[in-house]
């Protein structure tokens, strides 16, 4: 899932300088799970802004507000009337959710309060990890169900490179070598003789690289 | 500083509230502007509790748990600590003193303690002054 | 002939080769580069010229490189996957080779976050070995990495560069086991010399070497062990303790903190080494790591007897 983290709440108090009626608008979705920018977290936000301005000897309104998801158009629409009367929309949402909102409102200023980070999932209650780059070429049938482009600070597809160290990559020791991981997995399959053979030079026009990228079901469209 | 703080003691109903029941009965008693918030566990307090009880214009806010490794319900104070340990960070940030904030280790036997607890409390609350949310526009 | 470069004519000549490096200077100090390169003139058979190492940003590896060659050196060009893509690294090949340089040593090279620009955007569009394989194609197969021939026009006659190719090894990374298949991947994709990490720890090192002369892969390519003079004990700790992929035994740490002059030691000790490597089999030559200390070169070179250097044979 999309894992985000929160800003620092005096980066935000920064962003809402001189606005008059604040609304926060929460995504029920990946941002909860990941407890970044669900209900409970909008709330604790908007509270965190009223008192903060109330410090600062600031007057202004601060609301809540949540829905389903930020990435779909009908469900950030129905945020019409909502909206209407703010000068300030804070979008708890991820990259995704701000861009949404601002797309379906664009005479409303909205600022992100989270940072996407990364796509992965809990490795334990707390903590995220990241395991996946969307490179659009996926290749992990052939390293043992471990992702080297996202998992291996290089990148490489031939890896380890001579920083591998006790399992553990050389920039930080605590991150996995993602390269050990693949050999490790590989010998429990019983295929160690694959990575004998040099993987051939990614073609990263499908990721990022080459693009903004769009993905279509022709079946689908209307 | 000449003036009575507002303070929300949030307590855990297995250990400080039993104790500030018995503190109360007594002839002394202990400060009459704590007012006292019961929870089945330290661990049901959540963080929007304490920014609300600031918002709703407390000076000070104390959380009584149970002492480490006493908790009925296993984890709840240390769940409680962590907040509290958030919660600190984030009114730093927000320029409302910390120390605003405070957490305290109590069993339900403990009344004297709790009496201590929340009478120096209370005079910290009272040295820092009025919290700065009441502050004039 | 592959390249033609100095270096391997002294490989194909069975002559034990004696590599160094020089590290192009944090400013634009050609003087220095001149300076390193006359200390080094006639006590290497070529000289690496490293490329942003530890992702500190220097002068380049080929700017410097044909510094080195004019002032008569055979500069061996370095050149990593982290700071360049595919064009980049291709169009450097033939800058180099129009150059007159004719050897490149191709590394996956340090993590920026090493080094004093951590906040920089990562390529690695290749790997190492995806880097020699590149490279020999374009020497070999005279053609880029896309498929075209290497040549102006339709019409033109192919020019393609032709590097005499060279990649790290690191004996003492983990998994142990796997070094010796990612060495002879490395030589499948068409490197001719291997140059490894510095060894100290010459146990571990012969263990590797056994592996790697029983799967006959010393014959394919040629070996150059790597050496490295430490000025104190407190560099071998350093190394120890923060560069990955370093075996160091205590006992040489201790070996540094008793002695009374510990240059003089850490030069005896690199020496002593490079005796060692001769008795190894499979060893073609060493490679001198005297990092930011190349005054120290023709010390360790003459008194482990590898002076004067040899001649390439006349044809």
């Amino acid at each position: 899932m999309i894992v985000a983290e929160q800003k620092d709440i005096t980066e935000i108090v920064k962003m809402i300088e001189g606005c008059q009626n604040i609304l926060v608008i929460g995504c029920d979705t990946c941002v909860t799970v990941c407890l970044a920018g669900g209900a409970k977290e909008v709330a604790i936000l908007a509270s965190g802004l009223r008192l903060a301005l109330k410090v600062q000897g600031k007057e202004a309104e601060v609301h809540e507000t949540s829905i389903e998801r930020q990435c779909e158009k009908e469900f950030v629409d129905a945020l019409k009337s909502a909206v209407k009367g703010h000068d300030l929309l804070i979008s708890t949402g991820c990259g995704i959710g701000v861009q949404t909102i601002a797309e379906q409102f664009p005479s409303l200023p909205v600022i992100p309060a989270l940072n996407t980070k990364l796509l992965g999932l809990p490795e334990k209650q707390g903590v995220w990890v990241e395991r996946c780059q969307a490179c659009g070429q996926c290749i992990l049938d052939k390293t043992g169900g471990v992702c080297p482009i996202s998992r291996c600070s290089k990148s490489l597809l031939n890896g380890p490179c001579g920083g591998s160290q006790n399992g553990k990559c050389e920039i930080n020791k605590d991150i996995d070598c993602g390269w050990h991981l693949i050999y490790e997995r590989l010998k429990a399959l019983n295929r160690l003789e694959s990575l004998a053979e040099i993987m051939p030079v990614k073609n990263w026009s499908t990721s990022r690289d080459g693009g903004p990228r769009k993905v279509i079901r022709e079946d689908m469209c209307l | 500083m000449d003036f009575t703080p507002a303070i929300v003691a949030f307590c855990c109903e297995n250990s400080a509230y039993r104790a500030a029941d018995i503190a109360g009965a007594q002839q002394e008693g202990y400060p009459s502007n704590i007012r006292i918030c019961r929870l089945p566990c330290s661990g049901k307090l959540e963080i929007i509790h304490i920014l609300k009880a600031f918002e709703e214009g407390a000076d000070g806010v104390f959380v009584f748990a149970c002492h480490p490794d006493s908790c009925k319900f296993l984890l709840g104070n240390v769940r409680a600590g962590k907040r509290i340990d958030h919660t600190s960070t984030l009114l730093e940030k927000i320029g409302i003193e910390k120390e605003r904030l405070r957490f305290f280790f109590l069993s339900e036997l403990e009344w004297t303690a709790f009496v201590e607890m929340v009478r120096l409390g209370n005079e910290s609350i009272r040295n820092l002054g009025p919290s700065p949310v009441k502050k004039e526009p | 002939m592959k390249a033609g470069s100095r270096l391997e004519k002294l490989l194909n000549q069975g002559e034990f080769v004696a590599t160094a490096e020089l590290g192009p200077p944090k400013s634009a100090d050609i003087q220095l580069i001149k300076k390193k390169a006359s200390i080094l003139r006639g006590f290497a058979d070529a000289v690496n010229i490293t490329d942003n190492q530890t992702a500190i940003v220097r002068v380049s590896s080929i700017a410097a490189g044909k510094i080195a060659l004019d002032e008569g050196l055979e500069p061996i060009i370095q050149m990593t996957c982290r700071d360049r893509n595919r064009l980049a690294m291709q169009a450097d090949v033939l800058g180099a080779y129009v150059l007159g340089l004719r050897n490149l040593l191709c590394l996956s090279g340090d993590h920026q976050s090493f080094g004093n620009h951590p906040q920089s955007k990562n390529v690695y569009d290749l790997d190492s070995i995806q880097l020699v394989q590149m490279c020999k194609n374009m020497r070999d197969e005279k053609v880029f990495q896309c498929g075209e021939e290497i040549r102006n026009t339709k019409k033109s006659d192919i020019i393609e560069p032709r590097m005499f190719l060279g990649v790290a090894s690191n004996p003492f990374g983990d998994p142990f086991e796997f070094r010796v298949v990612r060495l002879a991947k490395k030589i499948k994709a068409g490197a001719d010399f291997v140059q490894t990490q510095c060894i100290f720890d010459l146990p571990k090192f012969k263990t590797f070497m056994q592996m790697v002369t029983d799967q006959g892969l010393h014959e394919k390519v040629s070996i150059l062990a790597g050496v490295m003079p430490v000025k104190s004990s407190k560099v071998l700790q350093y190394m120890k303790n923060n560069v990955a992929g370093m075996s160091i035994p205590d006992d040489l740490i201790r070996r540094m903190e008793g002695a009374q002059d510990a240059k003089a030691e850490g030069a005896k000790i690199c020496v002593e080494m490079i005796h060692k490597m001769r008795e190894i089999p499979g060893i073609k030559g060493v490679h001198i790591m005297a990092v930011e200390w190349e005054e120290i070169v023709p010390t360790i070179v003459k008194d482990a007897g590898l002076w004067p250097r040899p001649e390439v044979a006349a044809e």
